[in-house]
């Protein structure tokens, strides 16, 4: 097959995808199966990329709150660690089952997208929507990562589309489902605030506002999220705020720096959709009275979306400023549901379907090439070393589990370490142990003193935390400091031996 | 204009009643149920924790200010220790804390309770202070 013939037969399939895509009747199957396609080939692109190092040790922090959290955690509200924990109750603990489910989430968030789209714009730019949402890195490099601000993915998007919902039909089914939306948003994250704020915003200044207000949908969705959200925030009470104290105290910042976060979060996130905004622009080549409509249409409909997107930006710029914190750029991730509905929605803004075709494509395809690169990522990675520790974790909680097995036949209920050499290596132990941060033990409450002589613990550190390892040591009898070198072996080669101590407080039952 | 504000004002009490209402009744059915959960009488709990209190009538150079004022490191010092009965390192970390007080060298001092018992406790650092470790701990010493 000559290569004209071979664009030829390309061309005619994304044809008859796109077809399928703008027919009412196949649009939904083919686009679920497009989402399916999705999940797999990113799922696929993390397996191998990150074959060479081990998940990130934030996955790992989620997975041992799993193992312990109730209704919190002692960073953030305890959601994440909920879906953790009912995903590797069905699913095995390997990296490629949490690379699929960190990409389940975004793909949801997209689903929910072309939902909303369908209210807002016609066929073809409904799929174009989707496409440059998919150009965003939001929904693939960094959602691969899960974490909590991965979470709030698809939880923005479905209580921005139960609220949009009910503020049109002011029905009681949407307004629970908004409330319920705003409840699992805010378990999800506390900085949820922030859409909650953007929501109601746009809901106060829409001129609808009267007819929703004087409905019982408000109150209903109010009353929903209060319900759900209260055993959390008893939890907190009685745990003096520790969560929220958490969030605020961990990124101080002066009146200065937090503006100076600020401005750098909106610009950053101008950053992030770059790709896709300056695509469409020449998709479709706006005049003026295009891009004025677009950023501030006549009609109450379309007004309302503009303002629920701009105003989570302007109000996580607000909360930073009042708070006196600093915000990080990545924080926007969960922002986007609406950015595509924003941008295409003005009637003026028109993609003539050759370059809907070559957007459809390019999102399609953009995926297929980051699999095809994935090994040479792979290799790059091993060669060039991850930060803290991230390519040793599994061999690290191995030779430690070695360890602890040559001193007794008890079951390992604790592992001691720093921060992300703790997280990191939790996920890899086999009898899914406590974790005890030996640099914070705040953050690990479920590990206390009585615990630690009852069931013992492991612990191991790099040569710089070992200072502090040999204090808990001492202070707890624990064995001589046993050395182990690990070194990763990657299509045959071999990285730097790291070098680790672990020492074990032996079961005071031995 | 009047009667919009007097609008607004009723959907806003009206939200407010509506939130109210609902958390009182969720807490009072949850704890019928459950007792709440509370923090064990032994925990460690940061009062107040300085960087730099040596600093305080320092001059520092043209160009910076002297920060130094009570409490400074009270945040950074509560996020390692704060509700643990286990041994505690506060490592004095200028990167989270900051340098109050420029070509000042700063001692740390870092007072807490435990459980219900008022007695503060306090460890001192003496100058320069960064990076280094003060252990806290409910424990009786061994």
């Amino acid at each position: 097959m000559t290569t004209s013939e071979f664009v030829l037969l390309a061309r005619n399939r994304f044809e008859r995808l796109f077809e399928a895509l703008i027919d009412p009747a196949r649009c939904e199957r083919a686009m679920l199966l497009l989402f399916g396609g999705y999940v797999a080939t990113w799922s696929l692109y993390a397996a191998i990329a990150k074959s060479s190092q081990d998940i990130h040790s934030d996955m790992g922090e989620i997975v041992a709150w799993s193992r312990e959290a109730v209704i919190g955690t002692p960073k953030h509200p305890p959601l994440a660690a909920w879906l953790v924990r009912a995903w590797f109750s069905v699913f095995p603990r390997e990296d490629w089952a949490y690379y699929l489910f960190a990409m389940i989430l975004p793909t949801v968030a997209l689903w929910i997208t072309w939902r909303i789209a369908a209210r807002y714009l016609p066929r073809d730019k409904r799929v174009v929507g989707i496409a440059l949402l998919t150009l965003i890195p939001f929904y693939n490099f960094h959602a691969l990562k899960f974490n909590v601000n991965t979470v709030l993915t698809p939880l923005w998007a479905a209580t921005t589309w139960w609220f949009l919902r009910s503020f049109e039909t002011r029905r009681a089914g949407w307004a629970m489902l908004a409330g319920f939306g705003a409840a699992a948003a805010m378990l999800g994250k506390y900085w949820s605030v922030v859409l909650l704020a953007g929501l109601g915003l746009a809901a106060l200044t829409d001129p609808r506002r009267d007819d929703y207000f004087s409905s019982p949908a408000p109150y209903l969705t109010l009353a929903v999220g209060t319900i759900l959200l209260t055993p959390h925030v008893d939890w907190m009470i009685a745990n003096q705020f520790a969560s929220f104290a958490y969030a605020v105290d961990v990124h101080p910042a002066t009146l200065l720096t937090a503006a100076r976060s600020a401005l750098s979060f909106i610009g950053s996130s101008l950053g992030y959709v770059a790709v896709p905004l300056v695509l469409s622009l020449f998709a479709a080549q706006p005049g003026m009275t295009a891009i004025r409509d677009t950023l501030w249409p006549l009609e109450p409909e379309r007004r309302i979306l503009v303002i629920a997107f701009a105003a989570q930006f302007l109000v996580a710029a607000l909360v930073t400023v009042v708070l006196r914190v600093e915000i990080n750029s990545v924080w926007a991730i969960s922002a986007m549901t609406l950015f595509p509905v924003v941008l295409l929605s003005s009637p003026l803004v028109t993609i003539p379907r050759s370059a809907a075709l070559r957007l459809m494509a390019l999102a399609i395809v953009f995926p297929l090439v980051m699999v095809a690169v994935s090994p040479i990522i792979a290799v790059v990675i091993h060669r060039e070393r991850v930060p803290n520790h991230e390519d040793d974790y599994q061999l690290v909680a191995q030779a430690v589990e070695r360890a602890w097995s040559a001193h007794t036949n008890k079951p390992l209920r604790i592992v001691g370490s720093f921060g992300s050499l703790v997280d990191g290596t939790a996920f890899y132990f086999a009898s899914q142990p406590s974790i005890f941060d030996i640099v914070s033990p705040a953050q690990t409450p479920w590990v206390d003193d009585d615990r630690i002589r009852r069931e013992g613990m492991a612990m191991v550190c790099p040569d710089y935390c070992m200072g502090l390892m040999k204090i808990y040591a001492a202070h707890y009898h624990a064995t001589q400091p046993e050395h182990v070198a690990v070194t990763r072996r990657y299509f045959g080669t071999q990285d730097t031996p790291e070098q680790y101590e672990i020492v074990i407080i032996l079961p005071q039952t031995q | 204009m009047r009667s919009a504000i007097a609008r607004t004002l009723i959907t806003l009490t009206s939200g407010l009643v509506v939130v109210v209402a609902s958390f009182w009744t969720t807490t009072k059915i949850l704890h019928f149920w459950w007792t709440p959960w509370h923090l064990s009488a032994h925990m460690l709990h940061i009062t107040e924790a300085i960087y730099g209190k040596n600093c305080q009538s320092f001059v520092p150079p043209p160009g910076h200010a002297n920060l130094v004022k009570p409490g400074n490191a009270t945040a950074a010092a509560s996020l390692v220790c704060n509700n643990t009965n286990v041994m505690c390192p506060i490592i004095v970390d200028v990167v989270r804390i900051g340098d109050p007080a420029s070509g000042c060298d700063k001692d740390f001092t870092v007072s807490w309770q435990c459980g219900a018992d008022q007695t503060i406790h306090q460890i001192h650092l003496p100058a320069e202070a960064a990076y280094h470790v003060a252990w806290v701990s409910c424990q009786a010493p061994e």
